[in-house]
């Protein structure tokens, strides 16, 4: 082993060179070739259903392939390879692997797909499904047949990049991303009048990234230069449909503009530097530019309007995005330190988007006033000073004034400056226990409201927006952390933010969220170990309203409690078995009242129950093949009033999919052979 | 030199004497990258334990081990401050995602490298898709209880990890995210979103967080609350949008309409902007 003298890492530098001629490192067990293995199997699943496959992708009934593995290469030149492979043969696969030389270069690779599954008894009369021309069989009428439509997707993202690390201080990295989303999702669209018609919607995304960046990593400097740009295309730019629903007056069909493609990209310089130990500066600049520039679709699909002309044929949208932000601290030797950081940042999203008048024709057959685009845009600066004390070791005090501007343009209020002070008392009295309470208080005003209006619908002149209205936000944060010895370890937290909106005398006026946690895990001897967790949540929200100006408001309340607990437990014994369990539950409750002097009856209360109990076993038969069992069982149980019972037909005028609330109890069982290198 | 800043005459030899005993459960850095005896800038081709833990002779030579550590041991309960505990990992890691530690959240909050890392163990648990968010839960227990919520991102299922969305070592962006921003972030996988759109919904553009909660919430597409009420808190033209709908407008019409199925957004879809020429009121 050869070690170049003074090339010390982390040692003390004061500290002599070491004479390392003798350095044999005979303990430096590097166990080179390959290692890792492989997982092949199988998963039976009893009963799926979509709510249940979301994200997991385990949507068949019966057996399935599950294949998987970790592993990789460690040569003794430092050429390695390392992979990651999940699911392989299900639609939530995941493959990621990287090859190269260790400190000179590598080169990565990953690939993984993210299905969604939505339609819990969804249905449409529509043919053409995942196209972007929906149709109503020839004849069909309100009433007529329809059939399932599943609304599913699948995210793909492919990626790949390269680092070359070979010179001294300097790296360079490229990488590669493409993400497409294919399949369908719920949309609506509105028709004649304050009527709506609910179809499945074509997805066929695709967003290209590309990132590139040099840096140099001194002691005292570093800096890295980036380069991102993104390109997303929609495959369809539209959907079109029959209206189930049409009056007859040239509104038969109707068209909805999809998201159109956009282009993005932004240069970033990040950087710190270290003036000396008790001197240290960090910060970083970007400039970007974002693009949408997708022909449009004409006012209305409906030819007796084919002529009326859009004053551009395209929007020509341009976003000029920046931000710099600049950190600094100041470490001063008192006790055992006093540090005074402070930082200060500033962004913008420059709207450069041209404004036009637009004649909009609604519901194919409704003729509007001309009323212009409104390109909104923001100027942001934010700051903080903070002052660190550690008075000792048992005790930490950190104070600081935070502030924040917010510029935006045509909206309703033109800026809001909030600022406030925190605190924060760190306090272990004990090696076992250590507290900590931090409290915020902050105060945020707007400047003088002037409604905008939604082109034609007057806001009700009292409406304060609750993101620019006045606020006064507490916020407290406390946890005990409590260590009786090395092996057990236990936690309490709370947390609550009390927003008041005292001046909004429509809008938002109060906004709660307070939790509370327990946390605790236990390692054994034998290297066993158990644990358990629990979470109350609750979030409340007062708001008034009034239908016009100058009638009685009404208040509108609502509260959601989230309870969430669970233990578990993994061990060992006779050193081949490895076996474990876990059980996890989660249950919540929706409550949502309107008092507006009548009865004030509250809305069916939202809940969602779930449960989740897994039981695995591994054995090792031998050094390269071991087996693994798994069983678990998921029940999942929501009722929720806005679409139980609730069939295309059911509520006059708007034609839904039949969405149900999804409940499932679902077994699985999965075993497996694993292979070790 | 004093003998409290003097190297070990063997090196790894000299600690790994005791320390290699499965007690100790420190030789699982070999199969780590730190492990490594040809990566130039790996400890094990340096200094190699004393590359982190400091000149190690006086801890080496001690009768009473305990009562004189080496110059660098790295634990929550020590009393060396967190940017003590880190002075030796940042001596290695101050660039690529780090550059802006200083001065970030965690940082700020005394959070030191080994709080979330495990560097003697094999598998480190934070780099793993699934035992990262076990990590981040020991502090932010309440996001754990975020993901068990009806609607939600997908860490529960391992399709996404906490860092996939935040760079916990980088101040320089909002909330310690990888992007610039909220939105920025967002848009890296929903870049369907980022627009501009011919007819804007403002807080669409300002915040994504104004309306959705991307931790987990019990209300589709990870709402704050549900519709009406959650739009109702910014839209209050007098007729439809503004009037009172109690539970006993459920199955009334033409109430019903603007309660159940998705309530606003049965019409008002384009929620994130149209680029309909027709699509002011956000329904093209």
């Amino acid at each position: 082993l050869a070690i170049p003298a003074g090339t010390a890492l982390a040692a003390d530098t004061t500290a002599d060179a070491p004479d390392t001629s003798n350095w044999v490192c005979k303990f430096c067990v590097v166990p080179y070739g390959w290692y890792g293995g492989a997982d092949f199997g199988l998963v039976y699943v009893d009963d799926p259903t979509p709510k249940f496959a979301d994200y997991r992708g385990l949507d068949d009934d019966g057996f399935t392939l599950d294949l998987g593995g970790e592993g990789g290469y460690r040569g003794e030149n430092g050429h390695y390879v390392e992979y990651y492979a999940k699911n392989l043969a299900l639609d939530s696969r995941i493959l990621d692997a990287e090859a190269g030389k260790q400190g000179t270069y590598d080169f990565r690779g990953s690939y993984q797909e993210i299905p969604r599954y939505l339609g819990h008894g969804t249905m449409t009369p529509f043919e053409g499904v995942g196209s972007d021309m929906l149709t109503l069989p020839a004849g069909w009428a309100a009433g007529g047949p329809m059939e399932y439509a599943a609304l599913e997707s699948n995210r793909t993202i492919g990626a790949a990049g390269f680092t070359f690390k070979g010179l001294d201080k300097w790296r360079f990295d490229v990488d590669f991303e493409r993400q497409e989303k294919d399949g369908t999702k719920s949309f609506g669209g509105g028709v004649f009048y304050v009527n709506a018609v609910l179809f499945p919607s074509p997805l066929n995304y695709s967003t290209d990234r590309f990132d590139a960046s040099v840096e140099y990593t001194g002691k005292m400097l570093q800096l890295r230069a980036e380069y991102m740009g993104s390109e997303f295309d929609n495959g369809y730019s539209s959907v079109t449909w029959d209206n189930p629903l049409a009056l007859g007056f040239g509104d038969d069909i109707s068209r909805t503009a999809l998201e159109p493609g956009n282009e993005f990209q932004q240069f970033s310089l990040v950087g710190a530097i270290r003036f000396t130990d008790w001197l240290k500066l960090t910060g970083k600049f970007s400039s970007g530019e974002g693009k949408q520039n997708d022909a449009f679709l004409p006012y209305s699909i409906n030819p007796d309007f084919a002529d009326r002309p859009l004053p551009r044929e395209s929007l020509n949208g341009k976003l000029e995005t920046s931000m710099y932000r600049l950190a600094g601290r100041l470490h001063v030797k008192i006790s055992k330190g006093l540090d005074l950081t402070a930082s200060y940042k500033a962004s913008e999203r420059d709207n450069k988007t041209p404004i036009d008048l637009y004649e909009p024709v609604m519901f194919e057959i409704d003729e509007q006033g001309p009323r212009s685009n409104r390109p909104y845009g923001y100027d942001r600066s934010r700051g903080d000073v903070e002052l660190r004390w550690r008075a000792s070791y048992q005790l930490r005090l950190n104070a600081g004034y935070v502030m924040e501007e917010i510029e935006r343009s045509y909206q309703e209020v033109l800026k809001t400056d909030e600022d406030g002070y925190f605190g924060e008392v760190q306090w272990t009295p004990l090696a076992m226990l250590d507290m900590r309470l931090r409290y915020e208080d902050l105060s945020r005003d707007a400047s003088p409201s002037e409604q905008q209006g939604n082109y034609g619908r007057a806001e009700n002149p009292l409406m304060r927006k609750y993101n620019m209205a006045d606020r006064d936000r507490q916020r407290l944060t406390a946890q005990l952390d409590v260590t009786p010895m090395d092996r057990v370890g236990v936690s309490f937290s709370v947390w609550s933010t009390d927003d008041s909106y005292d001046q909004s005398v429509i809008g938002l006026n109060d906004s709660e969220e307070k939790a509370i946690s327990f946390d605790f895990n236990y390692l054994f001897d034998s290297g066993s170990s158990i644990y358990a967790f629990f979470t109350q949540e609750t979030i409340e929200a007062r708001m008034a309203a009034a239908n016009g100006d100058g009638a009685t408001p009404w208040n509108g309340f609502t509260e959601d409690e989230i309870l969430s607990w669970g233990f578990g437990f993994s061990g060992q014994f006779k050193e081949k078995w490895t076996w474990g369990f876990d059980y996890v539950y989660s249950d919540s409750e929706g409550d949502i009242q309107v008092i507006d002097g009548g009865s004030g009856t509250p809305f069916p209360t939202l809940t969602t129950e779930l449960e989740n109990i897994r039981l695995y076993v591994d054995y090792d038969v031998n050094d390269h093949w071991g087996i693994g069992l798994e069983l678990y069982n998921e029940s999942y149980d929501t009722s929720d009033w806005l679409v139980d019972g609730v069939d295309p037909y059911t509520i006059d005028g708007i034609f839904t999919m039949g969405e149900e609330s999804p409940d499932y109890d679902v077994n699985v069982f999965r075993v497996l052979a694993r292979y070790r290198f | 030199a004093d003998e409290e800043l003097e190297y070990t005459s063997k090196g790894a030899d000299s600690c790994l004497m005791c320390h290699r005993s499965a007690k100790w459960n420190v030789m699982g850095i070999f199969e780590t990258k730190h492990g490594s005896l040809t990566d130039p800038n790996a400890p094990f081709s340096n200094l190699q334990c004393e590359a982190c833990h400091g000149p190690s002779a006086a801890h080496m030579k001690a009768k009473n081990k305990a009562e004189n550590p080496p110059m660098h041991t790295f634990a929550d309960d020590e009393e060396a401050t967190a940017t003590e505990q880190n002075a030796p990992c940042m001596s290695c890691h101050s660039g690529h995602s780090n550059i802006g530690w200083m001065g970030s959240a965690h940082e700020s909050s005394d959070v030191a490298c080994v709080s979330c890392h495990s560097v003697h163990d094999a598998h480190d648990a934070v780099m793993d898709p699934l035992g990262q968010q076990e990590v981040c839960f020991e502090c932010h227990q309440r996001v754990r209880s975020d993901t068990l919520k009806a609607h939600g991102h997908p860490l529960r299922f391992g399709s996404m990890t906490c860092s996939s969305c935040h760079n916990v070592h980088d101040g320089n962006n909002d909330f310690l995210l990888t992007e610039d921003n909220v939105n920025d972030t967002c848009y890296s996988c929903h870049a369907e979103k980022r627009g501009p759109f011919l007819w804007e919904h403002a807080p669409a553009t300002e915040d994504c967080s104004l309306c959705h909660k991307p931790h987990g919430s019990n209300h589709p597409a990870s709402l704050n609350r549900r519709p009406p009420l959650l739009c109702q808190q910014c839209h209050s033209a007098a007729g439809h949008p503004s009037l009172a709908y109690t539970g006993d407008d459920i199955g009334t019409q033409p109430a019903d309409r603007f309660l159940r199925s998705r309530s606003c957004m049965s019409c008002h879809s384009q929620v994130h902007g149209s680029n309909h020429p027709s699509g002011s009121s956000q329904m093209r």
